[in-house]
């Protein structure tokens, strides 16, 4: 349960990522923003829903 | 299995297709083969052995009601009542027949002259999969009310800023990930089971017609089938039960206030 | 893709589900949970009850049976408690009655002679005054006698005669019961 929020949080912004990518042709950039900010959700969500 | 036919021309290397049997009468494929055969053959098996030892049951159990009874039991206590809570029991039938059919399932694996899962089939755990993602959604919205379950399953314990980054990721973990996984861990769990068996198995005799030499090899290769369907032995009940524990688990956490 | 695929032979893609096979898996579960969660699993949940309600049953049976010993215990136990002070009551009674009748006999016992010493105190009392009564009688007759005798018929007046001896009498009486 807890991987799968990390893993979750990094599939779905990097899906978000890929789609601003292949809107404005940014080279790959929102991808890798978007992995991280995803891991950083899915960190913060396995904190609050699965720690505290 | 395409294997057994000794000496001629072995498949190699096993590929998706070794999956896909053909039809068992010319032209009904994929209607009749033999995984759903062995689908039917399950429920059937199943309906029938919960019939006989049910058909007459006993405050002091026979043998067989026994072994009905603490199949159930097990379901009953150690997955529903323990992930649920006592609201568990409610769905212990249903999580009960979940367990057995998977189980069962599963076990045509390894059973020789069996040896194929249907759940290698993604058809048949995408069919569980669906139920339980309606089972659990139907519960959680029933118990709550379609707003306030959506919120307590989308909207996390967090500051009003970070929601716009959450709720995306927790929409995909429930609604989208969740029967995605369920019926592709055991897709997979049976797959890559059976995948690993063809390989032992047909790698023996493709070493054997290479030459004669290979032969000790090769017998090598046979033990290691044999230990490897114990192995899958393993995998098969875990599976099953995992497939359970988690649709219980959905259930609670549908059934929860707070997830 | 795979939908109508013949025979073997084309490439499968095993992520994709064989709808024929959806439905015939759908069926089949179906069928199997409908017997299953309808006949076999409501009896097995009765089963259980029952037999919970069987045990639980019995260590009621067992508790109303204990309840009911220690109850008949208590009765006994009251009853002999009873019967002990019942006992001890009639033995006092006893005891409370044989002290009343010697009381009585021995209340009667006084009064008897009581009675009998006061009735000899009494006749005693009684000839006393006959015998204080005759004399004082005779001693008047004799004094009177012998005073007319020694002073003649100068005290023959009978009147004055007769009170003199009584005012005698009566002062020779003060003197002797004093």
């Amino acid at each position: 349960m807890a991987i799968g929020y990390l893993i979750t949080g990094i599939a779905v912004w990097g899906f978000i990522g890929w789609l601003v990518d292949r809107w404005f042709d940014l080279g790959g950039v929102p991808i890798g923003i978007g992995a991280i900010v995803g891991a950083a959700g899915g960190v913060y969500l396995i904190a609050r829903r699965l720690g505290a | 299995m395409s294997a057994l036919s000794l000496g001629s021309e072995v498949p190699w290397p096993p590929s998706v297709n070794d999956f896909y049997l053909p039809s068992v009468v010319d032209g009904a494929y994929p209607w009749l083969t033999k995984v759903t055969i062995l689908i039917w053959v399950a429920a059937a098996a199943l309906i029938v052995f919960f019939l006989v030892t049910y058909r007459n049951p006993q405050l002091v159990p026979t043998k067989k009601q026994w072994l009905a009874e603490s199949i159930y039991g097990f379901v009953r206590n150690n997955i529903a009542k323990d992930m649920i809570g006592h609201d568990g029991v409610r769905f212990a039938p249903y999580l009960t027949t979940l367990f057995c059919f998977v189980l069962l399932t599963n076990l045509f694996g390894i059973i020789p002259g069996i040896q194929m899962s249907p759940n290698s089939h993604i058809a048949f755990p995408t069919i569980l999969a669906v139920i339980s993602y309606v089972l659990f959604n139907y519960v959680g919205i029933r118990q709550h009310g379609f707003a306030k379950y959506m919120k307590a399953s989308l909207i996390p314990p967090a500051p009003w800023y970070i929601l716009p980054l959450l709720v995306p990721i927790e929409f995909a973990s429930t609604f989208l990930f969740r029967p995605f996984t369920l019926a592709v861990r055991l897709f997979a769990n049976m797959f890559a089971g059976h995948m690993i068996l063809l390989v032992f198995t047909l790698g023996g005799f493709v070493m054997l017609n290479s030459s004669a030499w290979l032969a000790p090899v090769s017998l090598v290769s046979w033990l290691m089938t044999v230990a490897l369907t114990f192995l899958e032995a393993l995998v098969v009940i875990l599976q099953a039960y995992v497939f359970t524990v988690l649709t219980a688990s959905y259930v609670q956490g549908a059934l929860a206030e707070e997830h | 893709m795979f939908v109508f695929a013949a025979e073997g032979g084309e490439e499968h893609n095993p992520i994709i589900p064989i709808w024929q096979e959806i439905v015939i898996g759908t069926i089949a579960f179906a069928i199997l949970c409908y017997v299953l969660m309808k006949f076999v699993f409501p009896r097995m949940e009765q089963t259980f009850k029952a037999r919970v309600e069987a045990i639980e049953g019995g260590i009621k049976r067992a508790e109303s049976a204990q309840a009911e010993a220690n109850q008949l215990l208590e009765q006994y136990k009251a009853q002999l408690a009873e019967a002990r002070t019942d006992a001890a009551r009639i033995r006092d009674d006893a005891r409370a009655d044989a002290e009343g009748i010697r009381q009585d006999v021995l209340a009667k016992a006084r009064e008897e002679s009581d009675r009998i010493i006061a009735a000899g105190k009494e006749q005693l009392a009684a000839e006393r005054q006959t015998i204080v009564r005759e004399l004082r009688a005779e001693v008047g007759t004799i004094a009177v006698d012998l005073a007319s005798k020694i002073v003649g018929e100068s005290l023959a007046d009978e009147a004055r005669r007769k009170g003199t001896v009584e005012r005698f009498l009566s002062d020779l009486e003060s003197a002797g019961a004093r």
